[in-house]
């Protein structure tokens, strides 16, 4: 065998250079193959073509390995081969590093309105994300869309190892579109498990939605007593509730009207029931069935406004309950003292986040002080939610004159309020209960003014225990707008493309002729 | 101060340098002679760190030039043969800056670079910019950097190339008054300059030391006859025949050019001068001149290269 | 005065190096550190001094600010906006073509001139040479950056301003920037022409700046492209986003291209 090698060696060493060409050239269009023609039938045709370039790139070694070793041995053998060694190992070490430094990354950004930061509702959901999916876009890759969206669904990515996204252009990759189904551009299409969900010209609101969609469940329930002149949450004028509903239906609520006096019962589906500012009283049966949901382990938000109906014998089972009377404050917008500015949150899951944010303005509207019994129910937590200054007051009648007079009772008032089963106590009770001094706030006229939606949300986020929806969004900031005089023009101008540049002139001659 | 072991340096497949081996002593002057392309800008930059051997090594001080380069060259001022300068520079920053990098201690800065430009002759254009100097004044600048950190060990590449007569006697002078007080290697092509300045002479061609010795010694050494010229009033033909006849001679020739100079070559190690006198004397053709002829470095050099070139072929 | 030299340079005697306190050790290394450091100080400088009495210095600063300028005064007064994202990647396109002019003389000058040579005998590191001429380009780049402050100032004078995003682009710049001139310190390591140096320089930036023009298909090759794409990285800062994995690359690149650069000095020594 090694007799054999040695009669060839000095024959095949002739074409040593041939053999190290034909190698690499070999190898480089094995790889080209590989990454560039991907034909389902050829795939095994750049292992043969990989291999084979390697093989004669062991033979051109073997037939000079004396050559080599001897270089090898030499000064000039070792240094070089010290260098380069080295400088791959250089390489090698700088893409680990650069491989691990994209994997492990932390994003500051520096804008003020914190565009490339997700909602915090979004990092929470994401955060929670258990199941894998898929983000394909769809945009054209000339449209300043394209950047806008990638750099979006890139932050999904980063946010949770469970998602994976890619945004491409639809005329580039029709086969991928045809698998997603796709026909029209400007979409991104969700998929987990099979499942798919599809958003055209969708924000960051709509893509967050668009995986609740995905990795809900159940949707969740939520039912608005009616009948008793409540808000209604399909109306679309200012007293109603329309606005709240489609919040709602994005974090995938599902929203129903609950007509209590003829079902006698709340249905067993019902995740949170709200009662919005009901004018007419509840009939005895159906003070009845509230109760029964309630002990039951039920969720409710209950909001009354001074002259609403009195509920105080459901509440009072909670050791809550409705003082008579109007709140007015200090702190009010000018128009309508009956409009309250509120900036007293107190600790709760359901205030956090204003309170991290500083976003500490709601805006109340003809609000009822709360009231808490000395004794708290065994097994429950009363927490405040809301709080008026200590300067406020307490009047029994809305008449022409509403400044404080002496027999008025001073605040602090109390204008929210959550009940929980306290953390000590066992499993069976899960009732949930959140009372607020005011119906007014959610509707259709005051829902977009401060934080008022995110404090809704917020409240039947809580009671639902969708906990990791319970954060507030960043507000957007309209563009910097401006007008520019003339003289302001030809300054900017003057300065910036003549008189710096002239500097640097003067400068530079400067310099020479000292030089002179 | 200087130990160079089995020097061996490959350009390619050129042969720069071949199996060189020498040492040089604290405070000797040496030089390096050989015809341009010998090695001696080799030599010279693997003393000083700039290229390695491929084989051997080279240590300055105890530090070998490879393995402790930085601590070598804290010994070493070397002038390459291209005089490296910054032209837009004055001589005096560029002094300041070339202390500084050679780690003079910045309270020391100022004196030394006054001390050289002192040594060099570079009062009149220590605030000019170098660009516009003369060819003079930039080699003197060379040697004044490689002097401004006062190192024990000075290494010149051709120190004295491209500079006029006078220039030349002046950068002599200063490289003798040098050797004084630092251990210099210079290399030339030039072989006065050799014999002028060095105690010691490396005759370095193709790559290999082809003889070392003091200037003297070498002519010495490298003697194989001594040579004595007669001038005489009256050459009559048969002078050089009755000389020839005298003992210990090997040869009478008249020198070409010369009417009544003879050269005649005696057996080394015997002073035939008194018999030839005697002679000359005797025969009455008017004695005008007896002196030994000295034997130049060129005539040497150049026999030390021809008999190479015979051992090699 | 030779001997006060050799003593105050390097030489201590290893008794009194025992003999030494760990204070004296720590301070003694405090000091070494510094003194390796001042070197490329040093070299640092002089590069700068050297770079601004070249014509081509202001030549290229003019060319710059008058583009710049230009380009200001178009986003700004007459696209009436103070989203200055398109004015930085602009200054970073435009750096592309001045930074080989910062970089091109670093080591071809010097080798053609001989002088790398004396610096290179001097009791000096390669790593201390490399890492000092491409720190002198690194301050020109500042010099030069520093010369656009002017829009942030005026920005603010005029209009309401989120500046967030303007120091993030400085940042991002400087980052960009430093990758790039590592870059050309290579190639001018390579060479002892200037003009190759530059063009050379000038061909590698612009491939690392096309490369991700048609990288906008799916997987593989297309996202390696990304990656390495200077310019592509750039654009985030410019957005007012400061991402560590940019910055890991760009010093990677840097740390890279300037070991190469050392190795490529260091490769007289055995080639």
């Amino acid at each position: 065998m090694l007799s054999a090698f040695r009669s060839i060696q000095p024959r095949v060493r002739r074409w040593t250079s041939t053999l190290v060409i034909f190698g690499l050239a070999l190898i480089l269009s094995g790889i080209t193959v590989k990454t560039a023609w991907r034909h389902a039938k050829f795939e095994w045709l750049w292992i043969v073509i990989t291999s084979v370039g390697v093989c004669s790139f062991i033979v051109a070694f073997a037939v000079n390995y004396e050559s080599i070793l001897s270089f090898l041995l030499t000064r000039r053998g070792r240094m070089g081969t010290n260098a380069l060694i080295s400088a791959l190992l250089m390489a090698a070490i700088v893409v680990m590093v650069g491989w691990i430094g994209d994997r492990h990354h932390i994003r500051l950004d520096w804008t003020r309105t914190k565009r490339h930061t997700l909602s915090p509702q979004t990092l929470k959901i994401l955060k929670g994300l258990k199941k894998k999916i898929t983000i394909v876009g769809f945009y054209r890759r000339d449209s300043f869309e394209f950047e806008r969206i990638r750099d979006l669904l890139e932050s999904y990515e980063d946010a949770s190892p469970n998602i994976r996204a890619m945004v491409v252009d639809l005329r580039d990759n029709p086969l991928l579109a045809e698998k997603y189904g796709v026909t029209s551009t400007s979409t991104v299409v969700f998929e987990c498990e099979g499942k798919r969900e599809v958003v055209s010209f969708g924000s960051e609101q709509e893509f967050t939605s668009a995986i609740l969609k995905l990795t809900r469940e159940r949707k969740k329930k939520i039912y608005f007593v009616q009948g008793h002149g409540e808000h209604s949450y399909s109306s679309y004028d200012d007293e109603g509730y329309s606005r709240v509903k489609d919040f709602l239906e994005k974090l995938e609520y599902k929203v129903e009207g609950l007509e209590l006096m003829r079902k006698q019962q709340v249905p067993k589906d019902c995740d949170v029931l709200v009662i919005a500012g009901p004018q007419k009283p509840f009939m005895p049966e159906e003070i009845e069935a509230l109760k029964r949901y309630l002990k039951g382990g039920g969720k409710a938000l209950i909001m009354l406004d001074p002259k609403s109906a009195d509920m105080n014998e459901v509440l009072e089972e909670y050791g809550v309950g409705v003082k008579s009377g109007y709140v007015f404050d200090i702190v009010t917008l000018a128009r309508d003292p009956r409009v309250l500015l509120i900036t007293n949150f107190e600790h709760h899951d359901i205030t956090r986040p204003f309170m991290k944010a500083r976003a500490n303005a709601l805006l109340l509207a003809e609000c009822a002080a709360l009231k808490k019994s000395e004794k708290t129910p065994t097994g429950y937590t009363v927490t405040e939610l809301l709080k008026t200054t200590s300067e406020a007051w307490l009047k029994m009648e809305l008449t022409e004159n509403i400044a404080p007079t002496r027999e008025d009772e001073r605040g602090p008032f109390t204008l929210a309020l959550a009940v929980a089963p306290s953390s000590t106590a066992d499993g069976e009770k899960k009732t949930r209960l959140v009372l607020i001094g005011d119906s007014d706030f959610a509707s259709n006229q005051f829902v977009p003014a401060f934080y008022n939606a995110d404090f809704f949300l917020n409240t039947i986020n809580w009671l639902a225990q969708e906990e990791e929806l319970v954060e507030i969004k960043p507000r957007e900031e309209p563009p910097d707008t401006f007008m520019p005089t003339g003289r302001q023009q030809l300054f900017v101008f003057l300065w910036s493309v003549i008189v710096l540049p002239l500097v640097v002139l003067m400068a530079g001659i400067g310099v020479w002729l000292s030089r002179r | 101060m200087i130990e160079v072991r089995n020097l061996t340096k490959y350009y390619g497949t050129l042969k720069a340098l071949d199996d060189v081996s020498f040492t040089v002593k604290r405070g000797e002057v040496i030089g390096f002679l050989g015809p341009n392309g010998a090695g001696k800008t080799t030599a010279m930059r693997i003393i000083c760190g700039y290229l390695s051997p491929t084989e051997g090594t080279a240590k300055v001080a105890g530090y070998d030039v490879i393995e402790n380069p930085t601590e070598a060259r804290k010994f070493i001022g070397y002038m390459p043969e291209t005089v490296p300068l910054y032209n837009e520079m004055t001589v005096r920053s560029y002094l300041h800056y070339m202390a500084a990098l050679r780690q003079v201690p910045k309270g020391q800065r100022k004196e030394r670079v006054d001390y050289v430009v002192e040594r060099c002759g570079l009062k009149e254009v220590v605030d000019n910019i170098i660009g516009t100097l003369s060819k003079g004044y930039r080699q003197r600048v060379g040697i004044a950097q490689a002097l401004v950190h006062d190192p024990p060990v000075l290494v010149l590449d051709e120190p004295t190339i491209g500079l006029d007569p006078i220039q030349v006697v002046e950068v002599r002078q200063l490289i003798k008054e040098l050797g004084n007080e630092h251990t210099v290697i210079l290399s030339t092509h030039i072989l006065p300059e050799v014999s002028m300045t060095c105690k010691r002479v490396l005759i370095i061609h193709r790559g290999r030391i082809v003889a070392e010795d003091t200037p003297d010694g070498l002519e010495r050494r490298l003697r194989r006859s001594e040579r004595i010229l007669v001038r005489l009033l009256r050459t009559p033909e048969e002078a050089v025949s009755s000389l020839e006849r005298l003992p210990n001679i090997i040869r009478v020739e008249r020198v070409r050019g010369e009417a009544n100079l003879l050269a005649i070559e005696t057996r080394p190690g015997v002073d035939m001068r008194p018999q030839i006198a005697e002679h000359v004397v005797g025969k009455g053709w008017g004695l005008l001149e007896l002196r030994r002829d000295e034997m130049t470095l060129e005539e040497i050099f150049l026999n030390i290269i021809t008999r190479e070139e015979v051992i090699r072929a | 005065m030779r001997e006060v030299f050799s003593v105050s340079t390097s030489i201590v005697e290893p008794t009194a190096r025992s003999r030494m306190g760990l204070r004296h050790r720590l301070k003694a290394l405090i000091r070494h550190i510094g003194s390796w450091f001042y070197i490329i100080w040093l070299i640092a400088w002089r590069e700068v001094k050297a770079f601004f009495t070249s014509w081509i210095a202001y030549a290229m600063l003019i060319f710059f600010l008058v583009l710049c300028g230009y380009i200001f005064f178009a986003i700004f007064m007459v696209g009436r906006t103070s989203d200055m994202r398109y004015f930085f990647w602009d200054v970073a396109i435009i750096l592309m073509f001045i930074v080989p002019t910062m970089t091109m003389r670093l080591f071809a000058e010097e080798r053609r001139l001989g002088t790398l040579e004396l610096l290179l005998t001097s009791p000096v590191s390669d790593w201390q040479v490399v890492l000092g001429k491409f720190m002198g380009s690194f301050i020109v780049l500042c010099i030069t950056l520093s010369l656009t402050l002017y829009v942030p100032v005026i920005v603010k004078r005029i209009a309401n301003p989120d500046l967030g995003p303007y120091w993030s682009a400085y940042i991002g710049l400087l980052f960009y920037g430093a990758a790039m001139l590592a870059i050309g310190a290579f190639w001018s390591a390579t060479t002892d022409n200037q003009i190759i140096a530059a063009i050379a320089t000038f061909g590698t930036l612009l491939m690392l700046y096309i490369i991700s023009w048609p990288a906008e298909g799916v997987g593989g090759w297309s996202e390696l492209f990304q990656r390495i794409s200077l310019y592509h990285r750039y654009k985030d800062f410019a957005d007012g986003l400061v991402d560590t994995k940019h910055i890991v690359f760009y010093v990677m690149l840097t740390l890279l291209a300037l070991y190469f650069a050392v190795r490529t000095i260091e490769s007289r020594l055995w080639r």
